[in-house]
């Protein structure tokens, strides 16, 4: 799930609540300052830095982040994603496996 | 009708006692806390004045002034396209004032955040929640005393644990 925006305190059980709903495998993409970190937003309301809460794979920085930030934090999640052993070499995998 | 003779007309109905406040060519009239719903009962159906819109409730915290907070009321009347601002004053130990919400119904939600914010609280209020904070907060983040970056009393998620997750 792409993390799009400032992530208020009030906001952060619904937050969560989706992505336990997400089915696996799951990724997630903070996207933007104040997902990655809080940004400008260093105050009571805001959670600073969404990875406080959920496991992040991609931060795609900026404020507000250009596209091509955002489609290159999507090709890095690809190369991430293709990296996984029972994407890459299934067959090795399963041998393994089979051995143990 | 112009500012002046909205103040003229109300210092008239109410005595000449109250105080008005002049800053940058604007006029607003300080109303005692106990009399904010006549007068504003007298601004909205007096014909002359007919303030029948309330375009926002705000407060102000003063600190270190006393009486520390003061309650900010915008009107404007649609018929005679003309605008007024009152105020009151509330004391720190005694931070409750009447709620308007029986005149102009669209002081609901401005009156439950002023609530929160400073901790006034509104009588007669008609859904006296919180608006904005998340529910399990005591905190009133508008206060000049309120720390900014928050303080324990603001964790990331609630302490008795997510609502979402209880049967």
């Amino acid at each position: 799930m792409i993390v799009s925006g400032t992530a208020s305190k009030k906001m952060l059980p619904a937050v969560l609540r989706i992505y336990e709903q997400m089915a696996d495998p799951k990724w997630v993409i903070a996207m933007g300052a104040c997902a990655c970190t809080g940004g400008i937003y260093k105050n009571y309301s805001v959670v600073q830095g969404i990875d406080r809460h959920l496991p992040v794979d991609v931060y795609i920085p900026g404020c507000p982040p250009r596209p091509e930030a955002l489609l290159d934090g999507i090709l890095q999640l690809h190369a991430k994603v293709m990296r996984e052993k029972s994407l890459s070499d299934p067959k090795n995998l399963l041998s393994k496996a089979a051995a143990q | 009708m112009n500012q002046e003779s909205i103040r003229d007309r109300i210092l008239q109905e109410f005595g000449s006692d109250l105080q008005c406040v002049e800053f940058r060519d604007q006029i607003s009239v300080v109303v005692p806390k106990d009399q904010i719903l006549s007068v504003c009962s007298f601004l909205k159906n007096d014909p002359e004045l007919n303030f029948n819109y309330l375009s926002f409730v705000g407060g102000v915290d003063l600190l270190p002034k006393d009486p520390r907070f003061e309650i900010v009321y915008q009107l404007f009347s649609v018929n005679h396209n003309h605008r007024f601002r009152i105020k009151t004053r509330i004391e720190e130990s005694d931070a409750r004032i009447e709620s308007v919400t029986s005149l102009w119904p669209t002081a609901d939600w401005h009156e439950r955040e002023t609530s929160e914010m400073f901790g006034i609280e509104f009588l007669n209020h008609p859904d006296p929640r919180k608006l904005l904070l998340p529910e399990d907060w005591t905190i009133h983040p508008l206060r000049k005393d309120f720390p900014v970056e928050g303080t324990d009393d603001t964790p990331d998620l609630p302490r008795q644990g997510r609502k979402d997750l209880q049967a």
